[in-house]
């Protein structure tokens, strides 16, 4: 059975670094990512779900059953939960087999066999993690997690030590697993494609502070926050000053869009910029890189301090200066934005 | 857990001794009395716990401790092998007196008029001479006096008087000689370069293995470097008429005031001190010399018999009223 | 959740209990023993600490400590080190077995070593102890240095040697495993100078200078005897500030050790070619292993023979006559050796394992704590206890009889012992994936279960390492048997005083087989389950 994770207004101080406060909702049987760049606090708030830390404030709820407040701190084991850890963290001393039978008691030899088959491991039922291969450790770790029928599924970047080849395999694996019996699942990781293989829903996070959440899709077709574009989408965030006569980019000054939006960034998706040796109205840019594209090509350029990418028709010689244009209408969005909280659904 | 709680029971019960048993500290070598009084202890159908002096810290050792328990005395019996230390634990008030039937027949020179304490079994001051080095007898020495004559400058040795029975020995001839005569004697020695070694062993080993000439040492190391069939041989010092004597140093045995189990420790007594005892340790290596006349002495010759030599007349309870004040002087003059 | 809790304490309960035995078996004794230098027979003066300055003997003592320490190490460095770059290194012949046998003398008594030595040469004065305790102690370096020169990767050594010529790089190298090399020293100082039998042995021998801890154990011989407050309490007073040096240095070593980098799979570092100094250079470990193991071994043998009497010569018969001597004499004190380092490495391990898993998971200061019975010399600590359960106002409550129990002699070995297991096993501790045991935490077995099964087992060759360490050293302690009335009764006291009453015949005997159940018990796993022995390095 599927459990919920509700979390309210959780706060984790530690010297030199805040998370939160964070509140987030994850039905019954939902599959959320929570993302952001290294540092930004993915692991803390993963570590906080699961009861390996202390949370300084705020609520955690699994099901109808609270599992960490100001008075109550459950262990990992009292929560009805799993967290399948990044590069395995398998017991060096034991075999595949007795890994699923000594985390889930009462489970036979056979039957820790037969899971073991489901992640392409019988042959490996006698081996000690040694004598796997990164990709087979990591699938063991999550049959490990999956052994004793847990409600929730916690994964701390599970393809983070999985080769290219195999990660197709593990994404299979998971998926199918976590849909078969019906599992929420909660997946902190990095990096954008594996979220997006994983989950249908996302948080992002930035500097310890929640920036967005909502559906993957959403966040990837209208991205509320410059910083989400930059993290999801590759995009170019450029800087801009604000003033009475509208706000100043590198390619004009735009009118100012409504509402209190701190520090606005012009956001540029890749394709939104083209480059051109010719002298055009936009700024110029330096030519960093030159690779094909299906029709011309893409150029990495130097944009004052910043990179962007922009096509060209032409291959512009490295280190030769390109006049830039934008093709599209100027989005400006501000850099992060304090994110209300919302359900994820199932 | 399971496994500490278990190893904590195990070690409780270790602990757990119950009703105390009797317990003996022996300053004689446990080779010699382990057996006895294993013996001993079967005959008599209890369980004696034995505590044995190390050579590190020689009956000293065992002295302290019994001074340090006075309060909480741990020790029924104390069997010591240097009488002045056990004379020095009576005049503390350590001892019980017990007259042991048993000894009825030891001659009151070697008794406690008080019962404080029974001597039997003695060992002897004697020189120890390499019969390689020096052939000829009459070239051996006769006398402590030998220590500080310029013929034997630099060749011949003498225990640090620090503990066992050298402490004893030079305590007595402080009492025999008086201050003055003993310290002209002490003075002697240093100007004569003698080597003052950390024990009797060591002198015994500088002597049996041809470093030295000649060497005080004690009867019981003389008669097991001759059982091993080294070349030495034993001289009884100052037995020219008018002489000193040889000094005779008997084992004592003694009741501790308090101690577990009296009762069986006086059973213990009479059989540490039976003719029977003094008969096995004359016949044992250590060739002790039986202080009761028709008890058969050691078997080598050369340690001589009760009767067969001139013993220094010592006065025991003087030099043990003095022992304490030695043991500090030697300690400056002799730092380790 | 009341039952959570219990279990929560009892989980507890073993960590708590070897932080108590710390407390009763070491801190609380040797707080009395410093307690008392200050309280003389007219209540609270400082009479023994001023005494310290004008006593010229401690600082005699202390000078020829130092001294006696600093060349036995170095000779230890020199023996130790060479013996682990000659077997590791290079292409000596033999390397490979002759290397695991760098830790061979450590399982010979320091005491049996000055036996062999003052058996064939003049033994007396300061070189012949720092010699034979410099060998006794070599183990140390040899088998830290080993270690070190394992861990560095080869392909580091290839780049600095490629990049800056072959003296650099050796340099490079050595800075690589100075802290191996430094931790190796420091335990070998420590051991020298906190080594009571060995300098007292070759005193009897007609040595004329001595260490504190003689000292201490001197003074302590005639502590109702003769002696004033000051002069009894003035090589106490000496020793604790130069032991709470010793304890700081130990510290450090071993947190330089447990800090060496265990680099996991690394490239082996390339052999070095001796050339024309090939067989030679065999001279070096040959010469080692026959002055640390070979010449104690040869003089037991010739003692069994009969060499020690001159009326026969030396036969199988005689040594018949020795093995019947020593059973009759000395069996019954080598059966409670056995016995008595059997309980005490059990109890070492039993107690290590929490303060491991505390010191190397959440408090390493606590390594400190632990560390501390090591610097104390054995003879100190033994004092310090016997004074304690004696008539301390605290520890006497343990009851009239507890401090004449062999459980108490079982007790005091442990606290001597326990740095070395707990510290080995801290550092096992630290090298195990901290993520794994987390896993464990989700696992939905009680605590303890999780607790045996997932800390406990992984640690087990270390726990094993770890007991046949304590072992050996439980079965070749000397000081505190000597100061310990409950351990008197062992076989290396025995031989001790035996060899001074000239029965060297049997004490060869029980000698030799103690160092046979030494060797034996580390080979038993090795034979029965194939365990390599260099794991126990």
């Amino acid at each position: 059975m599927s459990l919920s994770v509700t979390v309210a207004d959780l706060r984790v101080q530690r010297p030199g670094f805040t998370l939160g406060p964070l509140s987030f909702a994850v039905p019954a049987g939902g599959r959320l990512a929570i993302v952001g760049p290294s540092g930004c606090g993915t692991t803390t708030l993963l570590r906080c779900l699961a009861g390996l830390d202390r949370a300084s404030a705020g609520t955690i709820r699994v099901g109808d059953r609270i599992v960490a407040d100001a008075h109550t701190h459950a262990a990992p084991d009292r929560r009805g939960l799993q967290l399948v850890f990044q590069d395995g963290a398998l017991w060096p001393h034991m075999t595949a087999a007795a890994h699923l039978t000594f985390a889930a008691p009462g489970l036979s030899r056979d039957a820790a066999v037969a899971l073991l088959a489901r992640g392409g491991l019988q042959a490996h039922a006698d081996k000690k993690p040694a004598q796997l291969s990164g990709g087979e450790a990591q699938r063991l770790g999550l049959l490990r997690a999956l052994a004793p029928d847990p409600s929730v599924l916690l994964l701390d970047e599970p393809l983070r030590s999985v080769d290219v080849h195999q990660r197709d395999a593990m994404v299979l694996l998971l998926r199918t697993l976590a849909d078969e019996r019906k599992l929420t699942t909660i997946l902190v990781t990095h990096d954008r494609d594996e979220a997006l293989a994983l989950a249908t829903d996302l948080v992002v996070l930035h500097e310890g502070q929640l920036v967005e959440q909502g559906p993957a899709l959403r966040l990837l077709q209208q991205p509320a926050c410059a910083f989400t574009a930059a993290f999801l989408l590759g995009a170019s965030c450029l800087p801009t000053t604000t003033s009475a006569a509208g706000v100043a980019t590198p390619f004009g000054t735009f009118a100012r869009p409504s509402g209190e939006l701190g520090d606005l960034r012009l956001v540029i998706l890749p394709g939104e910029l083209r480059a051109e040796a010719a002298p055009g109205s936009g700024p110029t840019a330096r030519v960093l890189t030159v690779a094909p594209g299906k029709a011309g090509f893409t150029l990495r350029l130097a944009l004052g301090d910043h990179l962007v990418s922009a096509h060209c028709d032409t291959a512009l010689p490295i280190g030769s200066t390109a006049h830039v244009a934008l093709t599209t209408a100027p989005r400006l969005l501000p850099w992060q934005r304090r994110a209300t909280p919302a359900t994820v659904q199932p | 857990m399971r496994s500490l709680l278990a190893l904590g029971l195990l070690f409780a019960t270790a602990a757990c001794t119950g009703e105390a048993a009797p317990t003996i500290y022996v300053a004689l070598d446990e080779q010699f009395s382990r057996p006895l009084l294993d013996r001993f202890a079967q005959e008599l159908g209890v369980d004696l716990v034995q505590r044995h002096d190390t050579e590190a810290s020689k009956t000293v050792g065992l002295v302290s401790s019994l001074l340090e328990e006075r309060n909480n005395p741990r020790a029924s019996i104390f069997w010591c092998n240097e009488l002045a230390q056990v004379v020095h634990l009576g005049q503390q008030g350590l001892l019980l007196p017990y007259a042991s039937p048993a000894a009825a027949d030891m001659p009151a020179t070697w008794r406690d008029p008080d019962g404080l304490w029974t001597g039997f079994a003695a060992r002897a001051r004697i020189l120890i001479v390499n019969t390689e080095l020096l052939p000829d007898p009459a070239t051996w020495p006769t006398s402590y006096r030998d220590l500080v004559d310029p013929k034997w400058k630099g060749k011949c040795a003498v225990a640090k008087p620090l503990t066992g029975t050298t402490l004893t020995h030079f305590a007595a001839l402080r009492v025999q000689l008086g201050d003055a005569a003993f310290g002209t004697f002490v003075d002697g020695m240093f100007e004569n370069d003698v080597q003052f070694l950390q024990g009797n062993g060591a002198t015994m080993k500088a002597v049996r293995d041809g470093r030295l000439p000649w060497a005080f040492t004690d009867t019981d190391d003389y008669h097991i470097a001759k059982m091993k069939g080294h070349q030495v041989a034993c001289v009884f010092p100052d037995q020219e008429p008018g002489g000193l004597g040889t000094l005779l140093i008997p084992n004592a045995v003694a009741l501790i005031r308090g101690g577990p189990a009296p009762d069986v420790a006086k059973q213990l007594i009479d059989r540490i001190v039976s003719r029977e005892t003094e008969a096995l340790l004359a016949a044992a290596d250590g060739a002790q010399i039986p202080l009761r006349t028709g008890v058969a002495g050691p078997k080598d010759p050369a340690v001589k018999q009760l009767g067969e030599f001139r013993a220094m007349a010592w006065d025991v309870s003087k030099t043990a009223e003095n022992l304490a004040r030695c043991s500090a002087d030697f300690h400056q003059r002799w730092p380790k | 959740m009341q039952n959570r809790a219990r279990t929560d304490l009892l989980s507890k309960a073993p960590l708590w209990l070897a932080l108590l035995f710390l407390a009763i078996f070491v801190l609380l004794p040797m707080l009395q023993l410093a307690g008392q230098t200050c309280f003389g027979p007219d209540g609270f003066t400082l009479r023994a600490w001023s005494a310290l300055f004008d006593d010229e003997a401690i600082a005699t003592q202390v000078a020829a400590t130092l001294q006696l320490g600093g060349a036995a190490t170095a000779l230890s460095l020199l023996l130790g080190g060479g013996h682990a770059w000659l077997t590791t290194r290079t292409d000596l012949p033999g390397g490979g077995w002759l290397g695991p046998l760098g830790i061979a003398p450590l399982v010979v008594p320091p005491i049996f070593v000055a036996m062999g030595f003052a058996d064939l040469f003049p033994a007396e004065g300061f070189w012949p102890c720092a010699i034979l305790l410099g060998v006794a102690h070599a183990p140390f370096v040899a088998v830290l240095a080993a270690r070190g020169l394992r861990a560095v990767d080869g392909r580091a050594y290839e780049a600095a040697l490629l990049l800056r010529g072959r003296a650099r790089a050796e340099r490079w190298l050595l800075r690589a495993i100075a802290p191996e090399l430094l931790a190796g020293c420091l335990l070998a100082f420590l051991f020298t100078v906190a080594d009571h039998g060995v300098p007292e042995f070759l005193t009897v021998k007609g040595k004329t200078w001595h260490t504190y801890a003689e000292g201490i154990f001197g003074r302590w011989t005639r502590r109702a005897v003769g002696t004033t407050f000051e002069e009894l309490q003035s090589p106490i007073v000496a020793a604790l500030p130069f032991l709470a040096c010793l304890g700081c240095l130990l510290w450090a070593a071993l947190r330089l050790r447990a800090a060496a980098p265990d680099r996991g799979v690394v490239t082996a570092l390339p052999v070095r070619r001796l050339g024309p100094w090939r067989w030679p250079a065999l001279l070096l470990p040959l010469g080692y292993l026959l002055a640390g193991v070979g010449l104690p071994v040869f003089v037991l043998l010739r003692w069994v023979l009969g060499s020690a009497q001159r009326l026969e010569p030396m036969s199988l018969d005689y040594a018949r006559q020795s093995f019947q001597k020593a059973i009759d004499q000395g069996l019954p004190d080598l059966l409670h050796s056995v016995w008595l380092a059997i309980a005490v490495a059990l109890l070492v391990v039993l107690l290590a394992v929490p303060l491991a898993r505390q010191s190397g998971r959440r408090w390493p200061l606590l390594d400190l704590v632990a560390a501390l019975p090591a610097a104390v010399p054995a003879i100190l600590l033994g004092i310090a206890l016997i004074r304690s359960f004696h008539d301390g106002p605290v520890l006497q409550r343990f009851g009239d009889r507890f401090d004449q129990s062999w459980a108490f002699a079982a007790c005091a070995y442990a606290a001597r012992f326990l740095p070395f297991a707990a510290l080995t096993l801290a550092s096992q501790v630290r090298r195990l994936p901290l993520a794994a045991e987390e896993a464990g935490r989700f696992v939905l077995r009680p605590p303890a279960s999780r607790a045996l099964r997932l800390h406990v087992l992984p640690l087990l060759p270390a726990v094993w390492s770890a007991w046949v360490l304590t072992f050996v050293l439980a079965l070749r302690e000397l000081d505190l048997a000597v100061v310990l009335p409950a351990a008197n009764a062992t076989a290396v006291r025995r031989l001790a005083n035996a060899v001074h009453f000239q029965h060297e015949d049997w004490s060869g005997v029980i000698a030799l087989l103690l160092l046979s159940v030494a060797v034996l018990v580390p080979l038993v796993p090795a034979l029965l389950f194939g365990r390599r022995l260099s794991s126990l390095s």
